[in-house]
């Protein structure tokens, strides 16, 4: 249960080990993969949260749109659109629905009997 | 280990994201201490700020410099000002018989004779010609003649008391200056030699040397006389220098 949590603590002293830092110039997309990773392991929480998780989702929903979403900022700057705000406006709105999910099972599982795990949608953020 | 098969592949998913994190978190904390990525008005602000301190650090090296330059130049006066003093007291002290002096010289030795007398007046004579000469320090039997050097005949006048000390054969009269010039001076026709000699029969030793040494005489106990005020300070400073 506590295995991932482990795995992001361990990440990120690895992380301050290195002493490999990122180009100033690619900071932005890299903020965006961030955003989109979080919002995929986020999103592979809820999965297991519901037991509907498949690892191929997650692993290819990881990478995939981690570069894609960089990819994309990164063409947007080609062409003049600034989709740097977009990005972050969409992975922002699917984490913090994503947190609405966990909560929300993690309250019918421990806390409450009331709610229904079928009642409990995506679409739902309170 | 793993339960579930969910957990290694979620494990490795949040490893990648804690790696991203602590990179990125790194490179934003790189960017807010580099200054190509502060905004305009902050470095505009900056800019402002060193260019205030750069005018007020060159002012304070002005001022610093004027400053030195006042200090060193006091400091070249006071040393001229001490060096010339301390040649004044040298001069002074060799004047006044207060510092063992040496340099070349004469040295007139009077031996022990029985038939003739020599007398106080003698020896007062030698000396006052020696001065005459420009003899610039003299001692007799090693005592240093100075202004308050007395010359009397004992109670007998059988010897001759110098400061109230006895002096006893033979007489050495030594004094410093040129030596040619001083056997010149001493040894004129009708002079005190000349009559000691001729008339009195005394075997006088008359002697150049190259090197005298002279003891220094006591300092004087003074008492009772002061500079008189205004007038103690211009003299040497009018003169220049004490005249031997």
């Amino acid at each position: 249960m506590w295995l991932p949590f482990l795995g992001l603590l361990l990440g990120f002293l690895i992380g301050q080990t290195l002493t490999f830092t990122v180009p100033a110039n690619f900071a932005p997309y890299f903020s965006v993969a961030i955003l989109a990773t979080l919002d995929s392991t986020l999103g592979g929480v809820t999965a297991v949260m519901k037991e509907k998780y498949d690892a191929a989702i997650l692993m290819t929903g990881f990478f995939i749109n981690s570069t894609v979403s960089a990819f994309l900022v990164l063409l947007g700057d080609w062409i003049g659109v600034d989709l740097y705000y977009v990005a972050v406006f969409v992975f922002g709105v699917r984490i913090f629905q994503n947190i609405a999910i966990i909560r929300r099972e993690l309250v019918s599982k421990y806390l409450s009997n009331n709610i229904k795990n079928s009642q409990s949608t995506t679409h739902e953020v309170q | 280990m793993f339960r579930n098969k969910w957990q290694l592949t979620l494990t490795i998913a949040f490893l990648c994201l804690g790696l991203l994190f602590s990179l990125q978190f790194r490179t934003h904390k790189a960017m807010d201490n580099d200054l190509n990525f502060q905004s305009n008005e902050t470095l505009a602000a900056i800019s402002r700020d060193l260019n205030t301190k750069y005018y007020q650090l060159i002012q304070e090296v002005w001022d610093l410099r004027t400053q030195l330059r006042l200090l060193e130049q006091s400091n070249d006066q006071n040393k001229l000002l001490v060096e010339a003093l301390k040649r004044e007291q040298q001069k002074l002290n060799i004047a006044t018989g207060l510092t063992p002096v040496e340099g070349p010289g004469l040295i007139i030795t009077i031996p022990e004779n029985d038939q003739n007398y020599l007398g106080y007046q003698d020896i007062i004579d030698i000396v006052n010609e020696l001065w005459n000469a420009n003899a610039e320090a003299i001692s007799v039997n090693g005592i240093r003649v100075t202004g308050a050097t007395s010359f009397l005949p004992s109670d007998e006048l059988s010897t001759i008391l110098m400061d109230g000390k006895e002096l006893s054969y033979p007489y050495v009269i030594k004094a410093i200056g040129e030596p040619s010039a001083l056997e010149k001076g001493i040894s004129i026709p009708k002079g005190v030699i000349d009559y000691l000699r001729n008339l009195y029969k005394i075997p006088l030793e008359i002697k150049q040397a190259d090197k005298i040494s002279l003891p220094s005489a006591s300092a004087p106990n003074l008492k009772y006389s002061y500079p008189v005020a205004g007038k103690a300070g211009e003299k040497p400073a009018a003169s220049g220098e004490p005249q031997f």
